[in-house]
Order: C-alpha cells, then structure tokens, then sequence
C-alpha cells in the first residue's frame, strides 16, 4: 500500500562530516537539512555543494535533498557495498524508500540495518513506521520499546501520536508530542506542531496556534497541513481535508505528496477535473507513487463510463452496464434514502453520487490508503464507490445490491452528522439496515463471529473504532463489522426505533462515543457492553460452531457417497443447530441435495426456500430453485425468488429474461419493460426475441407506441418472426 | 431486380437463408462429413462421439447427405477416403460442408488432429479438402488448436469456423458442447426462419462459450473465429420444411419479395427520414404478416 500520510519527519543525518567543497564549505548533509526549512534557495547550494564529495553516502544524501532519488539510490547502492557494517547508511537509504512510497524495499533495509546493529532506534522507528502505513498494530509496539531506550525519540513519539489520534484518543497524541515542540531539531518541532494543530482540529479548536507557529518557523512548511488534512481524511471529512491539501500546495507547490492527496480527496467529493490536475502535478514531481499513477489510469478509463445526472442521482457506470444497471440503482436509490432518512430522523438533500467499476482495481485506488475500508464499496460523504456486479465471478454471489444498501446508510449517517460519526457507529448502522431494510435482509452472522462472541473477544464498545481502524489481528476488522451490526440491532431492540437516531444526534452535535451512548440511552458504555454481552449469549450460546462445520463436512461427503438418508441426517443437524447461517458451506443447499437425491423433491424445494427466505443469495442455488418451483408449477412462488436472482445477477441476460417473463406471466407490465429493457441493453444473442418481449410487455402496459416502436424492431431484423408477427396484427387491428 | 436485391441482401448476413433458398438449382446437394477425433479420456470420447452424432442428425434435418466417422472408424485414411468420395459426387453448385470434432495439436509449425493411428496434419487437410468442387464451403473444426488451421484452409467461397484464435490455444475445448446448443437453441435462429445457419451458430456458440468462462471467474482459454465469408449454409433445422403446393408458391413468391424489399428498404435507412423508414416496414411487414398466416407459418 503506498504511503497514506505524510512523513512528519526524517531523523537527523548521521553520516559523517563533509570535505570542503566549494561555496558551503565544511557543511554536512545535516547542515543542509536544517537551512531547508528557511531557505530553500540556499539548501538546493548547500546540497550541490556537497556533490562533489567523495564519500558515496554524502553524494546520497545531497542527490535526495535536491530530488534526483534515483541518482540518491544509486548512491546509497555504493554507500551500503563501500561500508557493508554501516547501520545508519542503511537506515537513510530505507527512509529513501520509503518516502519513494516502497514500504516493502524500506522494511528490508531497516532489518539489515538491524542485524548490524540490534539496538539501532532509528531503524526502529523505521520498522514502525512501516508497520503504522499498514494499519498494523505492531507499529505501537515497537515504538513503545523504542520510547523505553530513548525516551525522546521524537519518530517514535509520532508513530504512537498518530495512532492515538487515528483512533480519536488526542488527549494522549497531546501528551506524546508536545515536549518535542521545545526540540533542537526544526524538522522534529515541526512535526510535532503538525500533530498538535491536528489535534486541535480533531477537538474543533480551529484555528489552530500550531499552524501559525509552523510556517512562522518555516514559511513554506505546506506539510503541517498535509498532516492535519490527514487525519479529515480517515475521519471521512472529506470536503475539510480538501481545504487544507489546497492550503498546502499553496504554501508549497512542490509538496507533491499533498497534491497526491489532494488529488484523490477531491474524486472523494466528485471534483474530477481538479482530482486530475492535481494527480498530474503529483506524478511530475514524483513519478514513483503506485496510488497516484493507478488513479490516473483508472481516470483514464472513465470515458468509458456514461454520466446519468439528476436532482436526486448521480450515476457513473460502464457504458456497457448502464442499461442493465441503473433501473435497478435508481430503484435501491428511491428505496433507502427516504426510508432510512424517516427512521434516522435525516433527509438527504443532495443528490447521492454513485460509481460502480466492472474492474475491482479500479474501485480499490478510490479507497486505497483508508484504514478498514471494507473491499466492496465506500462511501465518501455523498460519493459510493463501489465494484459493479461483474467485477467478479457471478458464481461468487457478490450481493451488489445489499452492498450499495449499506453504502446508502452511510450517505445518511455520514450527511446527517457532518460526518462526525463514529466509525463504528455508522457501520452498525449500515450493516443493521442491510439485515432489517434491504433488499436480501440476509444475517448470516460468520461462524469466526460466534466463535469470538463465545471465548469473549470482541472489543467494548469504546474502543470499537479501533477495530476498523487499528486492527489487532487479520480478521479484526470482519468482526467489528458484525459486531458493530448486532450492537445497532440489540439497541434498537432494546431501547426501540428513535434509540439509533438518538445516539446519532449527538454524534450530530461533536459528542463522543461515550456520551453519545449517554445521551442516546442514558446509560454507561461499560453498561452497554454488559447487556450486549448477555445478548449474545442468549442468542449464540447455543450455536456448537465445531457440531456445525462437522456436520456439514459430513453431509458434503455423504452427498458425494449418494448416502441420502444419511446427507438429509447431518444436514438437518447443522441447519437446526445454526438454522440463520446462508454464507458459504450453508446447511440448507446441501438439505435440499439430499432431500432431492432421495426423490423428496417438496422436502427439497422448502429447504431452498428457506435458504431464499433467509437471505441465502448464491445464484447457482437460487437458479435450481427457481427451477424446482416452476416444474412443481408454482410460478407465483418462483417470481420472487427470480426476482432475487436478477437482482444479484443483473448482468446475465438471461436471468433478466426470465424475470421479465414471470412479470408478464404476472401481468406485473412496467416492472418487465425495467427488465427487458435491461436484457436488451446487455446485448443478447438473440436481439429479435429481446425486442419482440419488450414489445409485448409494452403492450400489455397499454404503452402502444413503444410497443409498436420495438415489434418493428424485431421485425426488422427477423421479418418471419412469427410472435412478432402476429402481435403486429394484434396491434393493428 | 433480383440480382440487384441479391447483392445487397449479401452484404446483409440476417438475409441470406431467405434470399439464397429462391436462387439457388433445385438440384443443390448439400454433403457432410463428420469426423469424432479420439477422446483420450472416456468422458471425452464419449461426448465427441455424441456431439458428432447430433450434429449428424441436425444435418440429416436440413436435407443434408451425411457422412459420419466416429471411434475407430475415424482414422487418417478414412478420412482422406470420405473427403476423396466427397469431392468425386460434388458438383460446383453443391454445398460441401465438413465439421471436425475432438482433440487437435500444434507443435509451432504442425496442426494434428488426432485420430486412431497416425494424425492428419494441416498440409494433409488442406490438401484433401482443396480436391473439393462446390462453390460453397463449410469447414468447422471444434478442436483445441484449431486457430491454427483457419489460415492454411482459407479459399475463396470456404467458411472455416474454427474454436480457438491460434494454435497455442492448447486446452480442451468447450466449443463443442456449445455448437450442439446451438443446433438446438430457438434463440440461435436470430432471423426467426426456422432454421440455424452457419454464422447464427458460430455467433451463438463463440458468445456462449465467452459466458461459460466469464460466469466461472476464469480467464477464457479459447476464442473461437471465423474466416472467410459469412454463411448461411443450414446446420440445422428447428421446424421442419413443408412442401408448397400452388397457392403456397404464388404466396411464397410474393413474400421473397417482400423480403428483398424489406432488405433494400433496410439498405437505404441511413439515408431515409426516419418515420418515413418505419412507416414503410410497418406497411410491407403487415402484408408478410398476412401472407405468413395464409401460409400457415405465422400468425
């Protein structure tokens, strides 16, 4: 992942003293250093000076600080094999890479670096440095082992600062960083006046002293802005950030890593054409940030994509998929937001944005460099990015819809708080609407989440932003997702409908989780988190996760065995044993295998249907159930059912098809012109038949001209087309 | 008038089952050879030999004379023999067609297809089917490798269909599977005459053979390819043909020819004001509506 932040500081240059040469004569590379934050004029002299210097490590250290850093790598290359048992060459040509945004070549070097020397604190902070950019958790352990060797290392006090600060703890970033404001070092002052200016705004302190003291300490110092717009950033204020990444190029055009990011944050607001000047700037001046040139290849891409526009919708979509897309957007659209708007107590004015990429890569450089963002979609104010359904398999059964539902929850917490929000809080929300509201209603709570519930490892409700945010182990942030769900729910259970929209007034008003849940409840998080508790007991103590994978594990076996009897036995078990669970390797699929291996072909269908009805959306399943259905001729129940299919499935002509044939079956007519419409634009094979059921439903809907309009088009390209013919002469009279 | 209409209605392929059937002697023969390769594994052998036998049948239902070499009667010689007979009763106005089913080969420089006993190369195939008179030519190779044959085969008034792009597409093919389909499906006749040409198959199955892959996530190990004209020699038929008597023929008569001028009318489009266009179609396709009902094909 490339750097998410700017690098507050690089720790003085230890390498040793320069020769004379020429103007800044006995400068060292340090000296140079230090006259950029005032003169920057003088610093480019002070650096090519030193170009001219024999020593290898000196040559890199002037070709960095005048921004040849392929020149500086090259020489820090010779630096390294001229003294192979130099630790601090090693530590600076790691910093090189790492502000060349190659945490993976920088992490090397600071471990090599390390075996030279064991206790060598920079290295260190490198390594923590590198572990902060992953949202890995070990980042505070090292430097907290760091801060006990050298309690003023102002790098390692900066990785701890951040992460106290990322996760809303700024009286402990406060604490951390203010006694370097009184260090020797500008660089490490400055710094540590950034993080204080960002801590400041965190409280709403604004505006803040800090950033007046650092450009009165140095005039282009752009970065103190930089880094406060940072932590706008994983706080979702996007529009705060953007301010202060324009203030930061403005008192420093060639910050490029600000223009970087300014560059992104402004797609986040939909400000394309800026986004693009700005990224174009960045990769001039630093052509080696992977974010910037795949953000730049992705707008590339976009004259691909049509622009639908308007009061209530913006849509950006594959000019190949729009067709079949936005009936069914503008649908999920019109849907949720005046829904969740009534139980939230917030209207959403503003049209909602919406992009949908057919290609994963192009979705995740719009959410790169964010902690915790889910993989399929984001939500950036007003702005959903998010994969488009063919961005994967169809066998994956990505519920695209579900997804955008919960991305449209977002819109409204985010919009409703001026995105104040707690993460954790607008999470719960999104994924309790996904289960109450949306369109699958799917809970299918993960095993992993029972199985942590159970041995008491979920996070108090305090501290749950952290799970998203800095997560403890790889499979944190999933259970912070769920947690933060069932949380919402067990509220809205407990304490009723306006509880939620309570806690998110306050929110509204710069309360903090703890007083949110105050308010909202009138009751102690550590109270909050004891009920929940006991609610999760109640309700998952008796699900044996182990009985469960066992007894699936069996029935799969014995379905390959065709032991029916015994498939149907095993089955059965798992499914009364955890009977919610529709995720991969769900229970009822493989009932219904067996029921029907065994001819029990009713037994069967009720085991699908109740897969269908509690959620379960993989579209191989929901196909044979649909097909169970119709030969049982039960078409008033397979139309629901195929409804759920085209709509997870949107991009498969046939399944829309079929839809629009169960509609007219119905008599259900502007519901099937949405899908013949979108079977026709998905370009079918057979274009004569696409056009001639769309006429028909036209027809049905009393919409003669249309109707006319699209039998001519079948007509036109198959003139025997028999049904086209005779619905010609119907219409005709 | 005819010959005017002809040569647009060419340039038209959604036409030309229509207009073809009233030009062509009514002595036109139409001949094919279907060859099932060696499966190598059971399961493929028995599905070459099956998909071989149904495109014989959907042949068979066109009117086509049907040579079918399956398992071990499927060899080299076999088959130079069946396409030597082939070229010894065809004439020029007859309609040759060839489809190879099963496994193929390339080393780089030589297209195999693989038989009992000793594989006939490209050279060998090209020469073979190079001795054959008709004017009209269908050569289908549903074959891993087979894009290395579309090249070597090409001649003036031959289709070669072929399941991959190039000989280094080397894995077992699922053209085949598809090409059956569409001998099968409704929705491959996409000009609603009751029958499946040689391009409405090929389009069917390559864009069926494009899902197959994209709806299981995995890269596309073949792209099928068509060299040459585009055809309209049937590969089946999916409403069987009735013998006209006068009356019929008076009315069949008069639809060809609303055909045509459909076609003509279809031609000018671009050029043509739009309501003007589809008030003229509209008008010609209600008396093709009455003529389809008198004749009993339609409505």
């Amino acid at each position: 992942m490339a750097l998410s932040r700017p690098l507050l500081w690089l720790p003085g240059v230890a390498i040793g003293l320069a020769v004379t040469t020429g103007v800044h004569a006995a400068s060292t590379p340090e000296d140079c250093r230090r006259l950029g934050y005032t003169d920057r004029q003088a610093a480019t002299e002070c650096y090519r000076g030193l170009l001219l210097d024999p020593s290898p490590a000196i040559q890199a250290e002037a070709l960095w600080g005048l921004g040849d850093w392929k020149a500086a790598n090259r020489a820090f290359r010779a630096a390294a094999a001229a003294a192979p048992k130099d630790a601090d060459v090693r530590v600076r040509w790691g910093l090189l890479y790492l502000e060349a945004h190659q945490d993976a070549d920088a992490e090397v070097l600071f471990q090599e670096a390390l075996e030279l020397d064991g206790a060598h604190v920079d290295a260190q902070v490198g390594l923590a440095e590198v572990a902060a950019d992953r949202f890995d958790a070990r980042a505070r352990a090292i430097a907290n082992s760091v801060l006990e060797r050298a309690p003023d290392h102002p790098g390692a006090r900066f990785v701890l600062a951040r992460g106290a600060l990322t996760v809303g703890d700024v009286a402990t970033g406060r604490e951390l960083v203010l006694p370097v404001v009184e260090a020797d070092d500008p660089g490490a002052r400055l710094g540590a006046m950034a993080l204080l200016a960002a801590a400041d705004h965190l409280e709403g302190d604004v505006p803040s002293e800090w950033t007046g003291r650092a450009l009165h300490e140095s005039p282009h110092h752009g970065a103190v802005f930089e880094t406060v717009a940072h932590f706008y950033v994983i706080t979702r204020r996007y529009e705060e950030a953007v301010a202060l990444l324009e203030r930061a190029v403005e008192v420093d055009p060639r910050l490029y890593s600000a223009h970087a990011a300014l560059g992104i944050n402004l797609l986040r607001v939909n400000r394309f054409d800026e986004a693009q000047r700005h990224l174009a700037r960045s990769f001039e001046g630093d052509p080696y940030d992977s974010e910037v040139v795949n953000t730049l290849r992705m707008l590339d891409s976009l004259h691909r994509f049509d622009l639908t526009e308007d009061p209530r919708l913006v849509l950006r979509t594959h000019q190949e998929e729009t067709g079949a897309l936005e009936g069914y957007v503008r649908r999920l659209v019109d849907e949720a937001i005046p829904s969740m708007g009534a139980r939230y107590g917030h209207v959403v004015e503003e049209p909602v944005i919406i992009e949908l990429y057919p290609h994963h890569d192009d979705f995740a450089v719009r959410t790169s460099g964010l902690p915790g963002i889910g993989i399929l979609g984001a939500t950036f104010g007003d702005v959903i990015a998010m994969d488009s359904p063919s961005a994967r398999g169809i066998d994956d059964g990505f519920d695209w819809a579900s997804a955008l539902w919960h991305e449209l929850a977002h819109v409204v917490t985010l919009n409703a708080t001026d995105n104040l929000v707690s993460r954790w809080f607008s999470e719960g929300v999104s994924v309790l609407e996904e289960w109450r509201t949306g369109p699958s209603r799917s809970r299918s709570v993960p095993l992993e989440f029972v199985e942590a519930a159970q041995a008491g490892r979920l996070l108090p409700v305090e501290r749950l932003d952290g799970g998203f945010m800095q997560p403890d182990s790889p499979g944190r942030v999933a259970l912070s997702y769920v947690q933060a769900g069932l949380l919402c729910e067990y509220m809205e259970d407990t304490w009723g409908v306006g509880a939620l929209a309570r806690v998110l007034a306050a929110y509204a008003d710069g309360e903090d989780t703890a007083d949110a849940i105050g308010r909202g409840l009138e009751l102690a998080p550590a109270e909050l988190d004891a009920g929940f508790e006991a609610h999760l007991d109640a309700r998952f103590g008796d699900v044996d996760p182990d009985r469960f994978r066992a007894n699936v594990q069996a029935a799969q076996r014995q379905l390959k065995e065709e032991d029916w009897s015994a498939a149907v036995e095993a089955a059965r078990a798992a499914t009364k044993n955890y009977p919610e669970y529709v995720g991969p390797a769900s229970a009822w699929p493989l009932l219904a295998q067996a029921q029907a291996g065994a001819g029990r072909m009713a037994e069967a269908t009720a085991a699908l249907t109740e897969y269908w009805r509690r959620g379960g959306r993989a579209p191989g399943t929901l196909r044979r159930l649909v097909e169970w259905l119709e030969s049982g001729d039960r078409p008033a129940e397979a139309l629901p059912v195929q409804r759920s299919l085209a709509l997870v499935a949107p991009l498969v002509p046939e399944e829309r098809r079929r839809l629009g044939d169960f509609l007219v079956e119905a008599g259900q007519y502007e519901d099937a012109i949405l899908e013949y419409q979108a079977h026709l634009a998905l370009r079918p094979h057979d274009r004569a038949d696409a056009h001639y059921r769309l006429a028909r439903a036209y027809h049905g809907a009393d919409r003669l001209a249309a109707a006319r309009r699209h039998v001519l088009y079948a007509l036109e390209i198959a003139p025997r087309f028999g049904d086209a013919l005779a619905l010609l002469l119907e219409m005709e009279g | 008038m005819v010959g005017k209409h002809m040569s647009r209605a060419l340039r038209q392929a959604a036409w030309l089952p229509l207009v073809l059937a009233a030009v062509l002697p009514a002595s036109a023969a139409t001949r094919t050879v279907i060859v099932s390769g060696l499966g190598g594994e059971t399961q493929y052998a028995e599905a070459f030999a099956a998909i071989a036998e149904s495109a014989a049948q959907s042949a068979r239902g066109t009117g086509a004379e049907v040579t079918l070499l399956t398992g071990a009667g499927a060899t080299r010689e076999a088959i130079r023999g069946a396409l030597a007979e082939l070229a010894r009763v065809s004439a020029e106005e007859d309609v040759a067609v060839v489809h190879l089913f099963g496994h193929g080969t390339y080393d780089g420089e030589t297209f195999r297809f693989n038989v009992p006993g000793r594989d006939p190369t490209d050279e060998e195939l090209s020469e073979w089917l190079g001795a054959l008179r008709p004017g009209r030519q269908l050569v289908v190779v549903a074959t891993s490798a087979s894009g290395a044959l579309a090249e070597p085969l090409r001649r003036e008034g031959r289709t070669v269909i072929a399941a991959t792009k190039s000989g280094t597409e080397q894995s077992a093919v699922v053209f085949g599977d598809y090409w059956l389909e569409a001998l099968r499906a409704p929705s491959a006749d996409t000009n609603k005459d009751g029958a499946v040409g040689a391009t409405e198959a090929f389009r069917f199955t390559s864009a069926a053979v494009e899902r197959h892959f994209e709806a299981r996530g995995l890269m596309a190990t073949e792209h099928a390819r068509m060299e040459g004209p585009e055809s309209a020699i049937l590969v089946s038929r999916l409403e069987p043909e009735r013998l006209p008597d006068a009356d019929s023929r008076r009315l069949a008569a008069r639809r060809s020819e609303i055909e045509e001028a459909i076609a003509g009318l279809r031609d000018e489009k671009d050029s043509m004001e739009i309501d003007a266009y589809f008030a003229r179609l509209r008008e010609l396709l209600l008396e093709l509506a009455v003529i389809e009902r008198e004749l009993g094909d339609g409505p």
